[in-house]
Order: structure tokens, then sequence, then C-alpha cells
């Protein structure tokens, strides 16, 4: 039975990549890093418009465990990331990516959870609308969330050097 | 879920937020405040303590458990568990991870097709069973997306070498856990196509009917409640009877809840029911004597 757990999960990822690769959702590119290991996948993110993330493309790793879809994937900015929703390193909290049982941030009782019917689309689809609407209820960085609630002008600057360093620039 | 297992860690998550230092800087890259990972470790290591090394479904055991279990509580429970251990036989408990009542609903179900294969019945709700692939379809879930998922429901209604395998396919978790989530999704397309129906009790706590779907019926881990019960009984064609272990009051003994569906199967005979033990937040397998 194990066999099968692995096998449902690529089945489904790889449909998943061809999916996103035939019809990508406006900006986003996400993929296997390699085509030998279909459970550790790239994603780019834009910054969404008329935010301090403008501008900005986000790289991230994707870690699909093995009974995926059952379980969500751990999905990790690569860059530097500045936001109340997201980990000094780099984890994202967000309710997409927890099953309901683990809830370490008393998130919403009507808020969209992990569940197969979800997507990897989908779950970069919510990382866009957490850049522009941060939910400072679940602070993952305390500091951002603070500065994000009292000093938006201090938090749009720190975010804003970070995206010109995440270019390079 | 039961409302213990996350009400106390979360509170205590909010307190160390307001506790921890703010540090200034960017990004100094350092967090004394524990993660996410390790709360839900320790979530996890909690439950994990609590439940024991239970498995996700027992053998059939006697009512004695249950009456140990209320021996020290009020005299109203202690006089309905020794009703039902007058009139049971015997139950099946089941892991309490908020999956317990598609899990003991699933097993029961597939249990009975076992004891009745070959006979009309179990014919028609084989078909039955089938055809909820049909209603998933209808309401826009992609079949061929969640094929994977109906494969081990459809190899546990099928009758199995002797009745020990089916309690296998039952107890292997990630098998196990597929039913669980197939019976999820057929539960939310019900609910879905008789949206005006569903609605009407769910519209005061929930935004939408899709906001309940997609937070309370899809997800793993959380309890099903009279909505989701209903919506299952009609999709599988089951008669579903509950008896209610709570402190009300009653002449009968025990009092039992029971759910029919609307289209029942159409079969000579008598048609079986699964019968299942409610105590508040936890469902397990019942077997009336008799």
């Amino acid at each position: 039975m194990n066999r099968r757990i692995g096998s449902t999960a690529l089945k489904r990822l790889m449909t998943e990549y061809k999916e996103l690769t035939t019809n990508p959702p406006e900006g986003i590119t996400a993929g296997p890093i390699t085509e030998d290991d279909f459970f550790t996948w790239e994603a780019l993110i834009p910054g969404p418009d008329d935010t301090p993330y403008e501008g900005g493309v986000f790289s991230a790793t994707l870690t699909f465990p093995k009974d995926y879809p059952l379980s969500p994937p751990v999905m990790k900015f690569t860059c530097p990331m500045f936001h109340p929703n997201v980990y000094a390193d780099g984890t994202v909290c967000i309710s997409i990516l927890h099953p309901p049982g683990d809830d370490p941030n008393m998130y919403e009782h009507a808020s969209e959870r992990w569940s197969p019917v979800q997507s990897v689309e989908k779950i970069l689809l919510s990382v866009v609308s957490m850049l522009a609407e941060p939910n400072d209820e679940s602070g993952a960085n305390v500091e951002a969330s603070k500065m994000w609630r009292e000093d938006r002008k201090k938090f749009d600057e720190v975010v804003r050097a970070n995206t010109l360093r995440a270019l390079g620039l | 879920m039961h409302p213990s297992d996350t009400a106390a860690p979360t509170a205590e998550q909010g307190l160390d937020q307001q506790q921890q230092p703010i540090e200034n800087g960017a990004d100094t890259g350092k967090d004394d405040r524990p993660s996410d990972e390790e709360i839900l470790r320790y979530e996890r290591a909690i439950k994990e303590a609590e439940t024991g090394a239970s498995p996700l479904i027992s053998d059939i055991l006697g009512m004695q458990g249950l009456e140990k279990e209320f021996a020290s509580g009020l005299e109203i429970f202690q006089r309905k568990v020794k009703h039902l251990s007058q009139t049971c036989k015997g139950m099946r408990t089941v892991k309490r991870d908020g999956n317990c009542f598609y899990r003991a609903l699933s097993f029961r179900f597939c249990e009975l097709l076992w004891e009745r294969r070959g006979t009309p019945w179990a014919q028609a709700a084989l078909a039955r069973a089938a055809s909820t692939k049909d209603i998933m379809t209808e309401m826009g879930y992609d079949m061929s997306l969640l094929i994977d998922f109906w494969e081990p429901f459809e190899t546990a209604l099928k009758p199995q070498e002797d009745s020990k395998t089916l309690l296998e396919i039952f107890q292997t978790e990630y098998v196990s856990d597929t039913i669980v989530c197939y019976l999820r999704l057929v539960t939310a397309a019900v609910l879905k196509k008789y949206r005006d129906l569903f609605e009407a009790f769910i519209l005061d706590s929930y935004p939408s009917l899709d906001a309940f779907i997609g937070s309370q019926v899809e997800p793993m881990n959380i309890e099903a409640d009279q909505p989701h019960i209903v919506a299952i009984s009609n999709a599988l064609g089951i008669t579903i009877r509950i008896a209610n272990l709570d402190p009300t009051p009653t002449d009968a003994g025990v009092n039992y809840h029971e759910l029919s569906p609307m289209e029942p199967l159409e079969v000579p005979g008598d048609v079986p029911e699964v019968v299942l033990l409610y105590r508040p937040g936890h469902y397990d397998v019942l077997y009336p004597s008799g």
C-alpha cells in the first residue's frame, strides 16, 4: 500500500505541472527544480501592483509530502521577505497551507483550509493575495505585523528596500 | 474537533506573542518565539498522548470500556450506558481525530456489504456508492484528479477474502484517510447539489455555503455535524441511526436520532442500517443486539 502513497502524489504533481505550464496564472511560474524530483518545486511570484512589493519577483520553494494532496506542501521564500505572515526563515504561514487540526494562529473558523481539491495554483494565488493584504491577526513575523499596523510608512520602506535587493539592485 | 484540543495552546500562543520583545531592524533573522512547526509538533505530541496508540478503528469490544469511561460520571449518563450495555452486543472505538464520523460510517457500511454480500441490497448499495462519482463530476469536481481517492473506497466496498482484511484496510492510515477524504468530498458535492435545502441551516453561521464547505467539510480533521450526516446518508442511500449519549432526561433508555435518505434504495426484504454512538465531539460504531 505504501507504494501507492508516492505514486498518487507523483501523478497529481505531474498533472498540476502540465496545467500550470499550459495555463499559467498571470506572472507566476512554478515547477520542479529538476525533472528527477517532482516533490521539490521552485516558484517565482510577482509583487502585486500598488503594494511595496510591486516590481519585485520573489522566489520560493514548495516541498511536497509523500501523501500529497492529502497533506499540503510547505512553502518557503528563498529571498528576503519581510511580511507579517512569513517567518524569518521564509516559511509562509497562511490558512490554505494548514490542515485544520494544525492551528497555531487562530484562523477565522470560516477561512479556507487545505484539502485535496486545492492546488499549487490556488496556493500561489493565495500568496499573491497575502502580499497585497497581510493578515496581522496571524503574525508569523511579529515585528513586521507590528510595523505594518503602527508605522505603515516605515514598513513600506523596508519592503521596498528588500524588493530591490531581491532583484539584485 | 474537540474544543479542548485547540483552545488551550492557542490561548498560550496569544500570550507568547504579547510577551515577545520586539526587535529592531528589518531582517535580524532572529526570533525566540516558537515557530509554527514547533507549536504544531507540541500539539501533535499532546494529541498523540491523549489518543495513545489507539488504532484508527478497533476490533469489536464489549461495552465494559464505555461503562468504565462513565463510572464516575453523572447518574443520567450511567443509566444510559447501562441501557446501551443491555441492548448492544458490542462496539468499535474510532480514533478521536476529527475524522471519526466518516471513518465509523465508511467502515460499518463496507462491513454491512461484506456481511450481506450477494444480496439484492448489497448490489443496490454498491451501485449507489459508485454513483457518488457522478454527483462529484456533476458538481464540478475533477474526477480525473480525484479518482485515486475513489479507488481505495471501491476496494473496501467489494467483498474481501475475510472480514479481517477489511479491518486492515481501515487501520492502514494512508488508505483509511483517503477513504475519509473521499466521503468528505462526496458530502461536499451533495451539499452543493441541494444548495437551497442546506443553505437554510448554514447561512446563520457562515457567510456562504461554499465557505462552509471549504472550511468545515472538505478539510480533514473537522468533525461532522447534522448537515454533513444528512448529506452523506442521502449519497449512500443508507439510514444512519445514532445513539445520543447526552445528559438529557429520557424515558426511552437512550434517544436515537434516525437520519433516513430522501431516496432510499428500492430493494425487497429488510434493509440494514448503520448504527453509531455519539458523545459530544465523537462517534463510535455500535452493534445493537438482535
